[in-house]
């Protein structure tokens, strides 16, 4: 029990150094659902059940979905059409 | 081109963090000052205990079962107990803050230029409908069960508003906002009156009035699940506005 | 080493990732995840200290009565509002981020002060 929370609080503090170092706005976006998402995971074996399924609706669908949302219109004002992976800059 | 002193930065940005880090751990986990570390108080003299049992009596030996009644509060999940009933006032302020949040998006927006987008494809149009149907279902189960299993307004509200973004992505001509605005303004108005009549038949704002239920059936916590009801129509309807405001082509101002 | 030392040093490394990013970051997106990431690790520092060893959930069930020990649920309300206004400030913050675009011409926060050497200035990555 101990060794598996170590291994997902190691995923989710290099997560988390990933997010500030890669170049891709995209991927940073999606890294940072899937620190929310096994941030819920640890919810639900802290016995928290009602912020697990919060931290899971709200944390990882809806934040992830609003910065993909803002990046397409990022790239749309750049005269880009949307459709390359991510935002070089 | 990068920042030339950006690895400076870098290293003066660890040190200050580990500067903190270090100063904060030891804090926290000094045991000769008064508290003897974190997590340390017994758990039978924190305030939730007097959550957890039902009671502010300082001798109770009674024992919160299911199937009971007569307590002063009569909701299974004691989560919600806390965020309804016994600190109802912090869960005005937070629907408070995402109407502020909601307002916000609304009038801060700018105009969109859309260039070229692609139409939805055959397998979103046939299988959108079919999954918000089990979407609904389970957001609406979830928020009017908030008082036995673990959910409440919250997560149901947010469950049922990206089923209303996925909708809103695919058949984009779907929604008016103004009837869907208006339902947002009665949940709002439906809170404060419910607070106002714990004022006038209780004794205080947002008191539950109602008899006790019996702990463990679904019409036990009338106050609850009333409360939650609004409160999850609210978000819903807040959430979804502001993906509505995100990928929307036409609302906004002109851009400087 | 027991399971709560480990959720306390696994929030305060989270705690510490954001508020470095917070600090040393130029493009204003990362700066928000950056404060995302710091938001998350508030909220798992807040239920780790309510946590008990052994402890049963806070919902009372037909096998589960108030004499169970069980960990503590006002963290956990505390929480449910924390994580819903991080999601508000990331919506409103997403917005400015659209707009300091449409008005600077670029992600950087660099070029605040500094219009008239933007023509010179390319979008930086990090």
């Amino acid at each position: 029990m101990t060794a598996f929370i170590v291994v997902i609080g190691t995923v989710m503090c290099a997560g988390g150094i990933a997010v500030l170092f890669v170049r891709s706005l995209r991927s940073a976006a999606v890294i940072n659902g899937v620190v929310s998402l096994l941030a819920a995971l640890v919810f639900v074996m802290m016995k928290a059940y009602d912020v697990a399924i919060t931290e899971a609706a709200i944390g990882a669908f809806l934040s992830t979905a609003l910065y993909f949302f803002a990046i397409r219109r990022i790239d749309e004002a750049k005269d880009k059409k949307g459709a390359g992976d991510g935002d070089e800059e | 081109m990068k920042n030339r002193y950006q690895s400076l930065i870098d290293i003066a940005g660890l040190i200050i963090v580990g500067i903190a880090v270090y100063l904060v751990g030891t804090a926290l986990t000094d045991t000769s000052v008064a508290g003897k570390g974190m997590n340390s108080a017994d758990f039978k003299q924190r305030v939730s205990y007097r959550y957890v049992i039902k009671s502010v009596e300082p001798s109770a030996k009674m024992e919160v079962k299911w199937g009971e009644s007569g307590y002063e509060e009569s909701s299974a999940n004691i989560v919600t107990s806390i965020v309804v009933n016994y600190r109802g006032f912090d869960t005005l302020g937070e629907v408070l803050v995402l109407f502020a949040s909601s307002a916000a998006v609304s009038l801060l927006i700018l105009k969109r230029v859309p260039k070229k987008t692609f139409p939805p494809t055959q397998i979103m149009t046939s299988s959108v409908p079919l999954v918000n149907l089990l979407v609904f279902i389970l957001g609406s189960f979830i928020i009017l069960h908030g008082h036995l299993t673990p959910g409440g307004g919250f997560p149901g509200g947010a469950i049922i508003a990206s089923g209303v973004i996925l909708m809103a992505l695919v058949f984009k001509k779907a929604f008016r906002p103004q009837m869907y605005l208006m339902l947002e303004s009665i949940a709002g108005m439906g809170i404060l009156i419910a607070g106002l009549l714990g004022l006038m038949y209780g004794e205080s704002f947002l008191k539950d009035f109602f008899p006790a239920g019996q702990i463990g059936e679904l019409f036990s916590s009338y106050f609850a699940m009333i409360l939650y009801t609004l409160i999850g129509i609210k978000v819903a309807v807040e959430i979804s506005n502001i993906g509505f405001h995100f990928i929307s082509e036409s609302k906004g101002e002109e851009a400087v | 080493m027991n399971v709560l030392t480990v959720f306390l040093i696994t929030a305060g490394a989270l705690m510490a990732i954001g508020v470095f990013g917070i600090l040393t970051r130029s493009n204003i997106i990362k700066i928000l995840l950056s404060i995302n990431i710091l938001q998350t690790g508030v909220n798992l520092l807040l239920i780790a200290l309510g946590y008990r060893d052994g402890g049963a959930a806070p919902i009372i069930t037909s096998q589960v009565s108030s004499a169970v020990a069980m960990v503590d649920p006002l963290p956990q309300a505390l929480v449910l509002t924390s994580i819903v206004i991080a999601f508000g400030t990331t919506a409103v913050g997403l917005v400015i981020c659209l707009n300091y675009y449409m008005t600077h011409k670029s992600l950087d926060v660099h070029t605040f002060g500094n219009e008239e050497r933007e023509h010179q200035q390319k979008e930086v990555v990090d």
